[in-house]
């Protein structure tokens, strides 16, 4: 069965110790990605999806500004509409924002180690990532400093889902096709560029289903 | 997008007193934002399994709900043109900003109660 994406919900915002939002997780084989990018000054002590407690990533990225990204996921959340939490260990600005896969490895849903840059003003800001299975999807956390971003390029392209004041959500909107090593990326226009990405795993017997054509950037922010 | 522009804006200073709850409902077809303030319980109700969403009438649709500081101005709230301090941060809630939007920037940038922004 081949990764596919469910659903996403758009950049929530709060001033404060936790955030809720509805999100609507359909199909077999899912997984919930939930992104909490949090001020400086606290960090995320916990995320639940219909209450139950989902898992962080081991890798956090840090903005300019000091903002934390760490993803949190969670294997086969429940189906229809239910409720993100997301909740800091003190009052600061937090947003929130999460997309849900279908066609997802319910054992190990994260292939390999995720990666990271900071800082960087080369684009595209680029991660290397090594898949060892095929068929895996790359998902982003990024941050643009100045200027404006937009999807990346070549096989790695991340197409950005979720975008508010410079930063959010992407993935690739597609199979990585074979096993390897891909650069995964987003394009800056200027300033610097802050990249984390993961490969997630597709379920047993998956198929190759190619990406759709990248067509120029329609998505200028 | 249109080209922003560097504007510099007069900001009051807003102090946090405390933290409250607080429901947001967002119209879909004017996009106007409507904030409506509940209980600790009706909060914590929200990440039970199978929860009841909050509803308000009028077409407006939940969209979020938070445990959000509560500052000392007359309601609460965010005025128009105000800011905190949370640590070496600013939070800055501007006329044109929704309600529960706010911009984030360094305390620092804010010098005599202005501040540039880029809008």
């Amino acid at each position: 069965m081949a990764i596919a994406l469910d659903a996403f919900t758009d950049i929530q915002t709060t001033t404060g110790t936790s955030l809720t939002f509805s999100h609507t997780c359909g199909g077999s084989d899912r997984l919930l990605n939930v992104l909490p990018i949090v001020a400086s000054g606290a960090t995320a002590s916990g995320v639940t999806y219909n209450s139950v407690a989902m898992t962080a990533g081991g890798t956090t990225m840090t903005d300019e500004s000091s903002r934390t990204y760490t993803f949190w996921y969670l294997v086969a959340p429940a189906t229809g509409a239910n409720n993100v939490v997301i909740s800091v260990t003190a009052s600061v600005f937090i947003r929130g924002t999460c997309a849900s896969y279908t066609g997802v490895d319910q054992t190990t849903p994260i292939n390999g180690s995720l990666g990271k840059i900071e800082n960087t003003a080369t684009s595209p800001v680029n991660v290397n990532l090594t898949s060892t299975v095929a068929d895996t999807w790359a998902i982003g956390a990024f941050r643009s400093d100045a200027g404006t971003q937009s999807d990346g390029t070549g096989a790695g392209a991340l197409t950005l889902r979720a975008v508010a004041n410079s930063l959010g959500y992407a993935d690739t909107n597609g199979s990585l096709g074979t096993t390897g090593t891909e650069g995964i990326n987003f394009q800056i226009s200027s300033g610097n560029g802050w990249l984390l990405a993961a490969l997630i795993a597709p379920s047993a017997g998956a198929t190759f289903q190619p990406r759709p054509l990248a067509i120029g950037n329609p998505m200028m922010y | 997008m249109p080209e922003k522009t560097l504007q510099t804006r007069n900001v009051k200073k807003l102090n946090v007193v405390g933290l409250r709850c607080a429901h947001y409902f967002k119209h879909p077809g004017t996009q106007d934002v409507v904030k409506v303030f509940c209980s600790d319980e009706e909060y914590d109700a929200l990440a039970l399994p199978n929860p009841i969403n909050p509803t308000h009438g009028g077409g407006y649709v939940w969209v979020k709900s938070a445990r959000e500081v509560l500052l000392d101005s007359a309601d609460g709230d965010f005025e128009p043109d105000s800011y905190i301090e949370l640590g070496e941060k600013a939070v800055i809630h501007l006329a044109e900003n929704k309600k529960g939007e706010a911009i984030e920037t360094e305390k620092t940038e804010i010098i005599d109660s202005k501040v540039d922004v880029w809008l």
